[in-house]
């Protein structure tokens, strides 16, 4: 059947409107690759080509000093028979599973807490996100050393009740602990987060709950946590990740040795002690992967339990 | 709308601009020398005096060598050799720098630091030096470092509080124990005789050696028996339980000058290199005094060492390598440079500049002197080097002493312990 004008017409309108399309797609692609360009180069040399370093040098004998020489995967196998890596591990999973879930429970209660908008609420806002703004550094480490020192504040305070103190951050019962505190201490991240959140609950749907007579803890069990529990879930993830990567207090507090007897030998700071100190910076490399796996798999297990208790509006 | 008509960069002048604008920026940032000038980099450890006392012998070093300019980079010592390998892996390590005998045969076995023998006796003149100071920087026939001093192990007291609980004449090993639980009781709660002594590796390199052994035998194994390091063990741990010296938790917040016992009060005697009572001087008010480490009972020998245990050494990629030696001379022989470095690098490493401190030292600094050079007359001038490995088990022995002291392991179970991670490292 021959074609008429008007059925040739709407068939030829697409295609002439797609044709100049590619030359536009052209022009614009050479352009944003140019604008990406630093970024590209940036994830490639800065990210991506030292992490495939890190990977091939974990299965190599290399002490950053000489050449790599290639041992298979005797660094895995080692850490296996390592007592010191076990340690490691153990003290940074004490650590992840206490400090993590204490920290996100302080930031909810007190994010709830202040969740208002009055003046006295914005100030204490601030004054709770002082400890993160401080955040992980030095000072801070050299000033937990101060207050949990055999002589430090926190002594000086007990023994003004007759209580003798002691070493907090010298003794291995009592100095994870102490890092421990720091961490939770620093809870403004996280309460910020859910600061946002509390905000965004409708009022109508509090005043609904109010009406039907529930009190401030039914509110809290059954409508806060629910309508927020996206961000719980957001908050530990973020916080374990966190968590495990932990390195400057430990290392400020301890002098970088991961004491007392290596009871504040985080992850890192083992990692770091090996490669850096001791010269196996192949077997730090393995280190690095493996707590990568871990991260992966925490992370995994939390979103995997996520489906039993995260609870998403839609 | 038509462009405003304004003279204005074309292309070609931009172009030109920015290449001009580039090399000015290189220019100022790089090392880049004028002709007949030449830069180097000089890296050391230490303290705030140490840092200041070298800055000002460099500055002296430049002023007579107007053609060498000299960048510098310190740090306290953990921090200097985090910072060390990095820098040798990315060849950026400093053209000569001090190394401590802790790490230095890791970076001789690994060939990263220059010969210096084509140096010695043109650019380096080491005719005054002490015997032993070169030969320990040996590997077979090149000299790899040169030690910039000569030091001991030395035992530090408070005079009036050692007076007043007994004497360190004649001082033996049950008698060291006896007066510092002595003193520790009467000082009461929280007071102590001595620092716990038992992480320190070059005392436990004393303590064998009194026992005729050694801390290695060869590059690759110890030199003393696990029997040997179960008594060390002991002997600390005898010394916790009766406050002849301070409990773990105690000596974990003790690093640094200023918080060692001696000088917080807590105790009367400290043990470590004998330069440092200089430093521990200046941190407090009682004088103090130093004196030989104890001996076994009836022994003729204190077996006490005397060694170069800091080096001025030149990495094998410098560039650099005649001008920092020229710098290494002048640390070592020129008298301006000796008065002004004074101990801050440790007890001197020749008679010239044992005669040049001497004229300037104060009262610490001339029983540093004495003490040396009373031991310079026993000591042998041959003294074993510390192998590649010694820096970790250094750390080693420091944590398995502390965890007797929690009584987290037995001296015989740390000590077996001891012997393991010994053998993988020393490999």
């Amino acid at each position: 059947m021959p074609q008429t004008a008007e059925t040739a017409v709407p068939h030829a309108r697409p295609a002439a409107a797609l044709r100049p399309a590619p030359r536009g797609r052209k022009r614009d692609t050479v352009p944003a690759l140019v604008m990406l360009t630093p970024w590209l180069l940036g994830v490639t040399l800065l990210t991506a080509l030292p992490m495939v370093a890190s990977l091939v040098l974990s299965f190599t004998n290399y002490d950053l000093l000489s050449l790599p020489r290639f041992i298979g995967t005797a660094n895995y196998q080692r850490l296996l028979s390592d007592p010191r890596y076990i340690q490691s591990l153990e003290v940074t999973t004490t650590y992840v599973l206490v400090s993590v879930p204490l920290s996100v429970t302080v930031a909810l209660l007190i994010a709830v807490s202040l969740s208002s908008t009055s003046r006295s609420a914005n100030l204490y806002r601030g004054i709770y996100y002082l400890p993160s703004l401080l955040g992980g550094s030095v000072a801070i480490g050299v000033l937990w050393r101060q207050l949990f020192g055999g002589q430090g504040l926190l002594n000086s305070v007990l023994g003004l009740f007759g209580v003798a103190g002691t070493s907090w951050i010298g003794d291995p019962r009592y100095s994870l602990g102490t890092l421990i505190i720091l961490h939770i201490w620093q809870f403004g991240a996280p309460m910020v987060i859910f600061l946002a959140g509390a905000r965004q609950i409708p009022k109508e749907t509090i005043e609904a709950s109010i009406i039907d007579g529930a009190n401030p803890v039914q509110r809290f069990f059954r409508l806060t946590l629910p309508l927020l529990s996206p961000l719980i879930l957001f908050n530990l993830v973020m916080q374990t990740i966190t968590a495990f990567q932990a390195f400057v207090p430990a290392y400020v507090v301890s002098d970088g040795s991961g004491g007392p007897i290596d009871s504040t030998l985080f992850y890192t700071l083992y990692l770091y002690i090996e490669g850096f100190r001791n010269f196996h910076m192949g077997y730090a490399m393995a280190m690095a992967w493996v707590l990568l796996v871990i991260i992966a798999v925490f992370t995994a297990l939390a979103f995997w339990s996520s489906r039993f208790w995260v609870h998403y509006e839609n | 709308m038509s462009r405003p008509n304004m003279p204005g960069l074309n292309r070609r002048d931009l172009l030109k601009v920015s290449v001009g604008g580039a090399a000015a920026l290189w220019l100022s940032t790089s090392n880049f020398a004028l002709a007949d000038s030449t830069s180097i980099k000089a890296g050391w450890y230490g303290g705030q005096d140490t840092h200041d006392r070298m800055q000002k012998a460099i500055a002296q070093f430049t002023a007579k060598n107007p053609d060498i300019a000299v960048s510098v980079e310190f740090a306290p010592f953990a921090e200097f050799y985090d910072r060390l390998p990095v820098e040798y892996s990315g060849g950026t390590a400093p053209d000569m720098h001090r190394h401590s005998m802790t790490y230095l045969f890791d970076y001789v076995k690994r060939g990263l630091l220059a010969d210096l023998s084509p140096f010695i006796g043109k650019s380096i003149d080491i005719s005054a030096l002490y015997p032993g100071v070169v030969e320990i920087g040996k590997d077979g026939d090149q000299v790899h470092a040169i030690g910039n001093n000569q030091i001991a192990v030395a035992l530090f007291y408070n005079k009036a509080k050692v007076a007043a609980a007994g004497s360190l004449d004649n001082l033996t090993w049950d008698g060291f124990r006896d007066l510092a639980i002595k003193i520790g009781k009467a000082g009461g709660a929280n007071s102590y005789g001595t620092n716990d002594g038992g992480g320190f590796f070059a005392f436990l390199e004393l303590f064998v050696t009194q026992r005729g052994k050694s801390l290695y035998s060869g590059d690759n194994a110890l030199g003393f028996e696990p029997k040997d390091l179960v008594d060390w063990l002991d002997y600390w741990e005898s010394m916790r339980k009766d406050q002849g010296a301070p409990p773990p938790s105690v000596t974990a917040e003790s690093a640094g000058f200023q918080n060692a016992p001696l000088v917080k009060g807590t105790a009367a005697m400290q043990v470590g290199w004998s330069q440092q009572i200089v430093f521990y001087q200046a941190l407090m008010q009682d004088e103090l005094d130093i004196h030989a480490c104890p001996v076994p009972a009836g022994a003729a020998d204190n077996g006490h060492l005397i060694r170069a245990l800091d080096f001025w050494v030149v990495p094998e990629g410098s560039r650099n390598k005649e001008a920092a030696a020229k710098l290494v001379n002048f640390l070592l022989n020129d008298e301006g440079a000796l008065a002004t470095l004074g101990l801050s690098l440790g007890g001197p490493a020749s008679d010239k500049a044992a005669s040049v401190l001497a004229k300037t030292a104060d009262v610490p600094s001339g029983k540093v002197l004495t003490y040396l050079a009373d031991l310079r007359g026993h000591a042998p001038s041959a003294t074993p080097r510390w192998i590649s490995g010694h820096g970790e088990l250094e750390s080693t022995l420091n944590r398995l002493n502390a965890s007797v002291g929690f009584g987290q392991a037995t001296p015989q179970a740390a000590a077996d312990s001891f012997f393991t991670e010994a053998k993988r490292i020393l490999g």
